[in-house]
């Protein structure tokens, strides 16, 4: 039997993922102990553990260098590769928006050549492509977006907010919902057919557990 | 400025000899099989004009093309698939009114952005179409000889999956959405994603037990087994048409002796557009990308004037090769039977070509190296033996894995021939 892999994206994500998946019956013991490995195996039921980078997971199970992979969606959406979203893990629950001052409420589609400021630009855009069909200026940043309004780099941002307490500290505001984001379980196109029979029964056990 | 001269550019690569050995063996491969399935080699230009590719169905998007233009001003493209330039040929060239016609090809396509590639821009498709026949014999064939091809390759353990898109469109029809509710509809389902399934028919007014099956379409895929007990009246006959095809095709596939290579996936959407009816995916492991695909196109040839029925395929060779090397860790290419050294460069032209006459791949040494630096060329150039010819025209063949030497005269030497057995033609053995 070959393993099956599965990447976690590091962080608070990957210890969450790991009670789904100890709850699922898989051994994830080594994955406990407090170490700086970054592959973990569980022998007894053929699985591997990788953990990488959350922007990197989508790139390791499209290439099937992982089969399954657990990342949160704004991961997904910014990568936007081709994989199997199979589940919505509930789990990391936040909102991508459009936030800036106030004023603008309502008015946001007065302003012509509107700056975004964003670290997620590839979401920025096919939001202001595809959905709002109109032309607006990139900004990209690697952090504290919110300062970007502020400062007038931008009219508004395009950001995660989980409380909105962020923004609210800083005199802005959600304007505009773009979509949900939770974590997500993806399964590579392949390996999803390879070893339909595994995977499938281990969708099946998170599915029920979710329902509880 | 930044000079490029070392480097190809992106998503392009050379071809180092070994590589491009074992890439040419493959090719041959799988044209010998394509050969004796009865499809004739055809070619077409690697520039095409651009409107070719501006069709109704099954458009290829403009940003994926390689565009430029010519001293008129028209727009060509680098072809970024092959099928299309094919069903011009076909529609425009070879109408004589005899049916079914069979073509094969092998050669480069170019895309920008290319999901079936890996990230490689320009990459090889070996590939067949079958005009002119409709129905699920022709079908089953076209899948049949993917098999084929694969397996004289000498790919392990691979799975054709196959759909109908008729099936999806039925039942689309059925359910009364817009086009462009079917198209997000489409990408929730090619992403398996049962939750945005449900949560897009929510608001939509959609038949109850319709929208539980189109949630439910995600996870039917695996065996002939998921075909049995659907509801005729629930789907409507145009999707039961594409199922029974879809079962005839395999049923046939497994009287063919195909049963373990094939499988079904009812939710198999992808690329959807050029596609009238079955539709076909191989996939394997170690790589996670198809190595082929394929499936049924009656609308294409009708762009270029003939309307024919059509169904093809196409082999990503370098995908292939890429699966190939990691699941047979690759063999080594021999070298050259024999390196030839000699005083006289005449002598040993002479010498490599009485070998070459003999069928043997000779190499005539060019530096006056003799000894252990001739050895040490052979041995890393993975050539069998060495032949060195004195000036009094001695000749000494040494066989480098037996590490055994004969020796000769240079007049013995020239008159065998291939069905010599002296002890000096074994030695070249």
């Amino acid at each position: 039997m070959d393993y099956i892999t599965i990447a976690l994206a590091k962080g608070r994500l990957a210890d969450l993922t790991v009670d789904l998946l100890e709850q699922a019956g898989l051994n994830v013991s080594e994955m406990r102990e407090k170490s700086r490995k970054l592959i973990f195996t569980d022998e007894e039921n053929k699985f591997k553990f990788i953990l990488v980078k959350a922007s990197d997971v989508p790139t390791y199970v499209e290439y099937g260098a992982a089969d399954i992979g657990v990342v949160g969606r704004d991961t997904l959406l910014e990568a936007g590769k081709d994989l199997y979203e199979v589940i919505n893990l509930g789990f990391g629950a936040c909102r991508m928006a459009v936030a800036g001052p106030k004023e603008l409420a309502g008015h946001l589609d007065e302003i012509h050549n509107m700056r975004v400021a964003t670290k997620y630009t590839q979401i920025a855009k096919n939001y202001y492509h595809l959905v709002k069909k109109q032309s607006v200026e990139i900004i990209k940043l690697h952090g504290s977006v919110e300062l970007a309004p502020l400062v007038g780099l931008s009219e508004v941002i395009v950001d995660i907010v989980e409380s909105g307490k962020t923004l609210k500290e800083n005199g802005l505001e959600v304007l505009e919902e773009i979509c949900d984001l939770s974590a997500r379980f993806v399964v590579n196109r392949v390996s999803m057919k390879m070893e339909a029979q595994r995977i499938m029964s281990l969708v099946h056990t998170i599915q029920e557990l979710l329902k509880q | 400025m930044a000079d490029w001269k070392l480097y190809t550019p992106e998503g392009t690569q050379d071809v180092l000899p070994k590589q491009c050995a074992y890439k040419a063996e493959l090719e041959a491969t799988i044209a010998s099989v394509f050969e004796r399935f009865g499809y004739h080699v055809a070619e077409t230009p690697i520039l095409q004009f651009y409107d070719a590719f501006d069709t109704q169905d099954g458009k290829i998007p403009q940003e994926m093309m390689y565009k430029f233009f010519d001293a008129q001003g028209r727009i060509l493209v680098l072809r970024p698939d092959i099928t299309t330039c094919f069903a011009r040929m076909m529609a425009s060239k070879m109408d004589d009114g005899i049916y079914p016609k069979r073509l094969h090809y092998c050669g480069k396509v170019f895309r920008y952005i290319d999901e079936f590639a890996s990230g490689q821009r320009e990459f090889c498709q070996a590939g067949i179409e079958l005009y002119g026949a409709d129905g699920d014999v022709a079908d089953a064939e076209v899948i049949a000889c993917a098999i084929e091809a694969l397996l004289a390759a000498g790919l392990e353990k691979f799975q054709i999956e196959i759909g109908q898109v008729e099936f999806y469109k039925g039942i689309i029809a059925q359910t009364g959405l817009t086009n462009e509710e079917s198209e997000i509809l489409c990408g929730f389902i090619d992403k398996k994603d049962a939750l945005a399934i449900s949560e897009f028919l929510k608001g939509k007014k959609v038949d109850e037990k319709l929208a539980a099956f189109l949630e439910e379409l995600p996870t039917l895929f695996g065996s002939a087994d998921i075909l049995s007990g659907m509801d005729a009246a629930l789907l409507g006959s145009r999707a039961m048409a594409a199922l029974n095809n879809l079962k005839n095709v395999y049923d046939l596939l497994c009287a063919y002796g195909y049963e373990e290579y094939v499988s079904i996936d009812l939710s198999l959407v992808q690329g959807i557009n050029r596609y009238t009816g079955i539709i076909f995916k191989g996939i394997t492991h170690g790589i996670g990308f198809s190595v082929c695909s394929g499936g049924r196109y009656n609308g294409l040839t009708g762009e270029f004037g003939n309307s024919l029925s059509a169904v093809g395929m196409a082999i990503g060779t370098d995908r292939l090769l890429t699966v190939l090397t990691r699941q047979q860790n690759g063999s080594d290419t021999l070298g050259a039977d024999f390196l030839v050294s000699a005083t006289n460069p005449a002598t040993a032209y002479q010498v490599v070509t009485a070998l070459r006459d003999s069928g043997y791949c000779a190499e005539q040494a060019l530096s006056d190296e003799t000894g252990d630096a001739l050895l040490r060329y052979a041995e890393a150039n993975n050539i069998q033996g060495i032949i060195t010819v004195a000036s009094d025209g001695k000749i000494k063949i040494y066989n480098i894995s037996l590490d055994e030497t004969h020796e000769t005269d240079l007049e013995t030497f020239l008159i065998h021939d291939e069905g010599c057995n002296c002890d000096a033609c074994h030695g070249k053995d």
